[in-house]
């Protein structure tokens, strides 16, 4: 319960930015803070008032090959290699050309979109509480209509995956090219409705760079956000995205 | 790259808020300037929490990617570059704590227990900034195990029964201890 008293809320602030807290507790205010601004100003202040405190930490040397890991995992380096262009699927919908898909992504800004980098920061913050899956159902798309998406990373147009669903089959996801993971990482696709508080898995990419989900576990539709995000291997453990958004994309109707 | 290079004589928190923005440009000469000048300290703040090299190293490259992704969210009117770098990595490394069992986490012997000194003298680690100084004077009105706790809760990442397991100290007394230290700082800090 977070308090009402604002001597007390600044104290829950406090305590949430020093970590203490409970993860249940911890979890609530993470659900509390969009709708909550003062509590997230609050928040802010402490993270600015007690940084400094970090100095106690002596500096270590990090692992000689830790910026080419990171420069890896920006620049796209391969681990996830490219399929096979060819659906053999038995469920997949008709392949979208990868021309054509770039022509229907338009604008999409989806980089932009504030909800990806509040699911980063929940992932940051939230931790392993148990979280319930809420993702809002509304109504299917016309039977027979299928949808294309490109994932791209951020700050770039390089699609690393598309996405072809159709509405009464499954979800092909495909490799366009090399897309970075971490040794010791996995990449997780997520699927998240416009609004939805939160994503809802899809599984995790498999190495060669090519799966097809079952796409009964939710509706598809026109702007359905797609996410795929850094996971230790095997996939998330909360059942929400631990690690950061790496590659994102919308679903566009092509029929 | 102007951006990316100080004014003589800014403090360093202008320096790091100049390359975050060029981060935010696409800059990636930026990312690797931050990453020399911060890496170590960085890695340094998630190894005080992690306690293990591996877990530290996937911290701080997972808090590079998120930087970098993020670099378009930090307004250099409102935040403090020195604090959001630190946060990113610090609730980065917490989670991490969080998802492992701490038990499996301290099974390097050279990081046993030398826990972060809270005493005056060490704390003059955080002067050399104006926001450090000002911290440091407002951790010294503090009780001397408030202060404590909270030093850490903060560097070490320890948690309300952790710190009271290393205090030998009922659960709710490091609560209350916390809670004041906090109070008290807050009210120091903004006076």
């Amino acid at each position: 319960m977070i308090p009402t008293d604002p001597a007390e809320r600044d104290a829950v602030a406090g305590e949430y930015v020093l970590g203490i807290l409970e993860a249940a507790e911890r979890a609530e205010i993470d659900r509390a803070l969009p709708g909550d601004p003062a509590l997230a100003a609050a928040i802010a202040a402490w993270e600015i008032h007690l940084a400094p405190l970090s100095r106690l930490a002596p500096p270590a040397a990090p692992p000689a090959d830790l910026w080419d890991r990171i420069q890896a995992l920006m620049k796209g380096a391969a681990s996830v290699s490219p399929a096979p262009a060819v659906s053999t699927a038995p469920t997949s919908p008709s392949p979208a050309s990868l021309a054509d898909a770039r022509a229907r992504r338009g604008a999409a800004g989806i980089w932009r979109n504030a909800a990806i980098w509040r699911w980063s920061t929940l992932a940051a913050t939230t931790g392993a509480a148990c979280l319930a899956l809420v993702v809002a159902l509304r109504p299917a798309a016309p039977v027979g209509a299928t949808f294309v998406a490109l994932l791209e990373p951020p700050q770039s147009a390089a699609p690393a995956f598309m996405v072809e669903a159709a509405d009464r089959g499954g979800v092909v996801l495909t490799a366009v090219r090399s897309a970075a993971v971490v040794t010791g990482r996995s990449l997780e696709l997520w699927g998240a409705v416009p609004g939805a508080a939160r994503p809802i898995s899809l599984g995790v990419i498999p190495a060669e760079g090519r799966f097809v989900v079952d796409a009964h576990t939710f509706v598809l539709e026109d702007g359905l956000m797609l996410l795929v995000s850094q996971e230790p291997t095997g996939g998330s453990p909360t059942g929400l995205p631990t690690g950061p958004v790496v590659y994102a994309g919308r679903l566009t109707k092509t029929r | 790259m102007r951006a990316a290079t100080a004014e003589p004589g800014a403090e360093p928190g202008d320096t790091l808020a100049a390359l975050i923005a060029a981060c935010s440009r696409s800059d990636q000469t930026a990312l690797r300037r931050l990453y020399d000048l911060e890496g170590g300290r960085l890695y340094g703040i998630a190894l005080r929490i992690v306690r293990r090299p591996a877990v530290a190293t996937d911290v701080v490259q997972d808090a590079f990617l998120q930087i970098w992704q993020k670099a378009a969210s930090f307004d250099p009117a409102k935040g403090n570059a020195e604090a959001w770098l630190v946060t990113i990595v610090r609730y980065r490394a917490l989670d991490a704590v969080r998802r492992n069992a701490r038990e499996v986490l301290t099974d390097d012997p050279t990081l046993g227990d030398d826990r972060i000194d809270a005493t005056p003298d060490a704390l003059s680690l955080l002067e050399g900034r104006r926001d450090g100084a000002r911290l440091r004077a407002c951790l010294e009105t503090l009780e001397e195990i408030n202060r404590r706790s909270i030093v850490l809760a903060f560097v070490d990442g320890l948690s309300h029964s952790e710190i009271a397991d290393r205090l030998a100290t009922p659960l709710g007394t490091v609560k209350a201890w916390i809670r004041r230290g906090l109070a008290s700082l807050k009210t120091c800090l903004e006076t």
